[in-house]
């Protein structure tokens, strides 16, 4: 059986128009919320070469890493750019960058994390 | 290696009644989510506080910031009425957003106007082919504004809907992607995307060359911003105008 590529995608995301900024949310919520727009935008035919996998979410910087296709990659961005709600709070998701490996994925992670310690995390609110 | 810093623009910001902390937090959002040049969008009634917004808001965040002047109109002779005075912004790019077919065609053929703007899925509808022939003809220095706005507010069947539209309307324009540019129109800031993932939905979704939907965020805008900047220099010509600076104190 032949290997299929895999894309890992660094995601931030922000809520918006919220009092209470130190919400959290849970991983699973976020995956259900992206397969359910990939099913709705994509049908199941084409969501299912995806393969979506968190690998790496943090609640405190909120970000995360996922894993999918290769081919499957535009097919995600398109579906994050589709979400307008999770449990009705409005969000953004926002793609910073594309490895194909997890070494240097986590590599950059590094240097982010230290920009927007030096930022001050973010200025908007959410 | 060097990476280039990429800069992508949006030529549609609304700030229709917004404070002036609500003002700043909408474009730290459209920083956060990586835009580099925005155009904010003016009404034509109300354009005497824009000048003083834009400095404001330069003043406060490292964005490259302009200014445009929406102007809405239902008929032909409501449209010539207010180019009338429109010289007096030359530092503002100048777009209308109209349903009527009359003012489009005479949109396309008039320089002032820099943006014909179908943003909204009322305007999108009017659009002909002629029109997108005619705004060719003068490829790189007048330009149609589109957005995924509406496809974002909808769900389900009207999704589709607005879908099959904006496929039809890029299928006729995308022969010459010079004269498209992305205005995202989002009145509510959640509603606000990131170039690049704006650029991957139009590839997917719309089955767009990847080179040319990153040149309708880069070039295109860049050209509309370069036109923009030589037009306030006085040495500046068109192929057949040349704007003189009004005489003070003559007599």
């Amino acid at each position: 059986m032949k290997f299929e590529r895999q894309r890992y995608v660094l995601v931030q995301y922000k809520f918006f128009n919220i009092k209470n900024s130190s919400i959290k949310i849970d991983e699973k919520k976020i995956i259900r919320a992206i397969w359910n727009t990939l099913t709705n935008l994509f049908g199941e035919c084409s969501a299912y070469k995806c393969g979506l996998w968190i690998v790496d979410h943090n609640v405190d910087y909120k970000y995360f890493i996922i894993r999918c296709s290769n081919v499957t990659k535009y097919y995600l961005i398109t579906s994050l750019v589709f979400i307008k709600k999770l449990d009705t709070l409005p969000i953004i998701f926002h793609t910073i960058k594309t490895t194909g490996t997890i070494k240097k994925i986590k590599k950059l992670l590094k240097i982010y994390l230290l920009k927007w310690n030096s930022e001050g995390k973010f200025k908007c609110k959410g | 290696m060097i990476q280039l810093k990429l800069n992508y623009t949006n030529t549609n910001v609304i700030i229709d009644n917004l404070s002036i902390e609500d003002i700043l937090n909408k474009i730290e959002l459209y920083k956060w989510i990586g835009y580099q040049n925005l155009f904010i969008s003016f009404n034509y009634d109300n354009i005497n506080k824009a000048r003083n917004i834009i400095s404001m808001i330069k003043s406060k965040i490292s964005l490259n910031i302009y200014g445009k002047i929406q102007i809405f109109t239902d008929n032909l002779k409501d449209l010539k009425i207010k180019l009338k005075n429109i010289q007096e912004y030359r530092d503002f790019a100048i777009s209308l957003a109209t349903k009527d077919i009359n003012s489009l065609l005479f949109a396309a053929n008039d320089s002032r106007i820099d943006i014909i703007s179908v943003c909204n899925r009322e305007f999108l509808k009017e659009i002909t082919p002629g029109v997108i022939s005619l705004v060719k003809q003068q490829a790189k220095t007048k330009f149609i504004e589109f957005s995924l706005i509406s496809a974002l507010e909808e769900d389900y069947y009207n999704r589709a809907q607005i879908f099959r539209e904006l496929g039809i309307f890029l299928k006729w324009a995308i022969k010459n992607e010079n004269i498209l540019i992305y205005g995202g129109s989002e009145r509510d800031p959640a509603l606000i995307r990131g170039p690049k993932e704006i650029i991957y939905s139009i590839y997917t979704i719309f089955n767009i060359p990847l080179n040319k939907c990153k040149r309708i965020f880069r070039e295109n805008s860049k050209l509309l911003i370069d036109k923009i900047i030589n037009r306030n220099e006085n040495s500046y010509f068109t192929n057949e105008l040349k704007f003189i600076n009004k005489i003070k104190n003559e007599i």
